[in-house]
């Protein structure tokens, strides 16, 4: 009988992406660009490199948000930044508070008074920015996933997530407006110093995030593994088919958007905490824009490509602002050439590398084996 | 589901079946009963609305008018995901597989679809019943066990009609629509796919529409013959190929 095909090795993956984030401060050359190497004045945990590791955990998060809809389920969603918004300004107004009383959003509201007190507690905070980041996210899915699909459902999303950007931005009682909310306290960690998250010149925070964004990326790992995952691939290649062998197709579509709202959202929650401030750009077009380059550029079709988009996004980004105010173009330039050359992105690019080298040396073992006078398979 | 399936009369039932587009009528008001078991298949011209006809029994179209029962229970309304868990299931006649994955993870995702209610993102695979045991021995069944590591887009264009079959086998359904079956194969091909056929006949109903004249004589039970909407004839192949309505239909082509 024949056996089932073998399972990926998730110790290895997993490990590697362990090993990467440990590495990850060190691999920050745009900082250095003003800095000579051989003059020691480059310092490996500069507060730049680290802050900047700490922003591609963060955007390497709604990356993978983002790519369970589009990479593994084949959903375009032009508004995912919605949900970090979410995330960063419901952490940020739980931890700092506010009070609001006679209008709202421009609107009167009487004699009511929205008070919180600032509340020093990271985990109530965490489940509340998931939990509605999670609401909304499945209240939205339950009106378009039955009612639309490719570019539809690109426009939709993208719309909703102007409404939330508009939210934040007019309902400045609330939100701050413009400015956003600034000055959101660093909380403790129990059983480390009160400010342990702001020592180190941002190693700490950096840890912290670590940490976090590594379950969050196991547990997405775990779900593009799982029988759900391989039930989001059939849809992706081919809904009609998948609807026809009896899956209800629109209850995994909601599910996966939902799923998929919850790391934009752990990615904004973290964000807050490392910036200390939000402000309305966070749930912005841009931020949505970007993330799909991000994804395009690492490779939707493998699990870490949207993390090494990430990486490589922030870093063209940093390093051509140390050399040209143009540099807002040569992330866009740099998306362009894989786009034309390598659809399949980075993770496209060094698979197709491997499999060169490997049929090189097959073809060369082959020769071997034939100048000995061995038999060669096919 | 097949099991329960012949101790109903019928398999399908349609009550004054009406598809229309854009006020042309594909599927003109057919009353019909489509008895449990055997092969019953159906003929017709190009454009007879053999497709459309199929269309609105397997749920990929609601009709513009009239019923669908399926074991005395109306299925009008049910989307195609409702119908295939009542034991219903078709292929198309374009090719309907999962391209870029592998034949056996294709033919996987169909045994795991009757599980569907437990396919949750916490499940570990093997806590799903034996998908692998029964995935293998359908591969074994449509002859594509030592393709199963191909990605299923790179079989030959049988092997992926076969490779449909497999999948629309795995809820071991008690109708089996076949769109066309046989279309663009080799006579080897078609051989193979009606012996395949009449293998896994036995216990369910087989609905076919098919062109190939020497195979709808040699497997079917019955055979409807549509022509602009409507049926023109139902009969045994002896009584079809007699009829000369139907004669008149294809000009001759068929006696």
């Amino acid at each position: 009988m024949m056996k089932a095909p073998p399972a990926a090795k998730w110790w290895i993956d997993l490990g590697l992406i362990a090993a990467a984030f440990a590495i990850l401060p060190f691999l920050m050359p745009g900082g250095s660009l003003d800095l000579n190497p051989f003059t020691g004045h480059r310092l490996p945990f500069h507060a730049g490199f680290v802050d900047l590791a700490t922003t591609i955990l963060a955007f390497s998060l709604l990356a993978l948000g983002f790519n369970l809809l589009f990479g593994h389920s084949g959903e375009l969603s032009f508004g995912h930044a919605m949900f970090f918004a979410i995330g960063a300004y419901v952490s940020a107004l739980f931890s700092k508070g506010f009070n609001v009383t006679g209008t709202l959003c421009g609107v009167g509201i009487g004699s009511l008074q929205l008070h919180h007190d600032a509340v020093n507690n990271l985990w109530i905070s965490l489940i509340l920015s998931l939990g509605l980041a999670a609401l909304s996210a499945w209240l939205l899915a339950r009106l378009i996933v039955p009612r639309s699909s490719g570019i539809y459902y690109a426009m939709i999303t993208l719309a909703s997530a102007q409404v939330i950007y508009f939210l934040a931005f007019h309902c400045s009682e609330l939100s701050g407006g413009e400015d956003g909310v600034q000055g959101v306290a660093r909380p403790s960690l129990p059983g480390f110093p009160v400010d342990w998250l702001s020592q180190s010149g941002g190693l700490h925070m950096y840890l912290f995030a670590a940490l976090i964004t590594f379950v969050a990326v196991a547990f997405n790992y775990w779900v593009v593994r799982s029988p759900f995952g391989s039930v989001l691939h059939a849809l992706r290649e081919n809904r009609q088919r998948a609807r026809f062998l009896g899956y209800d197709a629109n209850k995994y579509r909601v599910n996966a958007f939902v799923l998929s709202a919850l790391f934009p959202a752990l990615g904004g929650w973290l964000w807050t905490y490392f910036q200390q401030a939000i402000n309305p750009d966070a749930g912005s077009v841009d931020y949505s824009g970007r993330v799909v380059m991000m994804s395009l550029l690492g490779g939707i079709h493998s699990f870490v490509g949207p993390m090494i988009g990430a990486f490589v996004y922030w870093d063209i980004q940093n390093s051509a602002s140390q050399v040209t105010r143009f540099w807002p173009a040569a992330p866009g330039a740099v998306f362009v050439v894989f786009v034309l050359a390598a659809p399949e992105g980075i993770n496209g690019l060094v698979e197709s590398l491997r499999t060169a080298l490997r049929r090189r040396s097959f073809n060369e073992t082959a020769r071997e084996t034939e100048d000995a006078g061995g038999e060669v398979l096919p | 589901m097949s099991e329960s399936g012949h101790t109903f009369a019928y398999a399908f039932k349609t009550e004054h079946l009406t598809r229309s587009f854009a006020g042309f009528k594909a599927v003109n008001d057919i009353t019909l009963e489509i008895p449990s078991g055997g092969v019953r298949t159906i003929i017709g011209p190009n454009g007879a609305g053999k497709t459309t006809f199929f269309n609105l029994l397997s749920g990929l179209l609601p009709p513009s008018s009239g019923r669908v029962l399926f074991e005395d229970r109306d299925i009008t309304g049910l989307d195609p995901y409702q119908r295939a868990r009542l034991g219903i299931a078709r292929s198309f006649q374009i090719t309907n597989i999962f391209g870029k994955l592998s034949v056996y993870e294709n033919v996987r995702l169909a045994v795991q679809s009757l599980y569907d209610g437990k396919a949750n993102f916490l499940l570990p695979s093997g806590r799903m019943g034996d998908l692998h045991g029964k995935a293998v021995a359908i591969l074994d069944d449509i002859g594509l066990s030592p393709a199963a590591e191909a990605l299923a887009e790179n079989l030959s264009h049988g092997d992926q009609r076969r490779l449909e079959i497999g999948l629309v086998l795995a809820r071991d359904p008690a109708i089996l629509m076949l769109d066309e079956p046989t279309a663009g194969m080799s006579p080897t091909e078609t051989h193979a796919t009606v012996e395949l056929i009449q293998r896994i006949s036995p216990g369910r109903t087989i609905m076919l529409v098919e062109h190939d004249i020497d195979v709808v004589m040699s497997i079917s039970t019955t055979i409807t013959v549509m022509q602009t909407g409507q049926i023109l004839a139902v009969g045994t192949p002896e009584e079809i190929r007699d009829n000369e309505a139907v004669q008149r239909a294809y000009l001759g082509g068929l006696a």
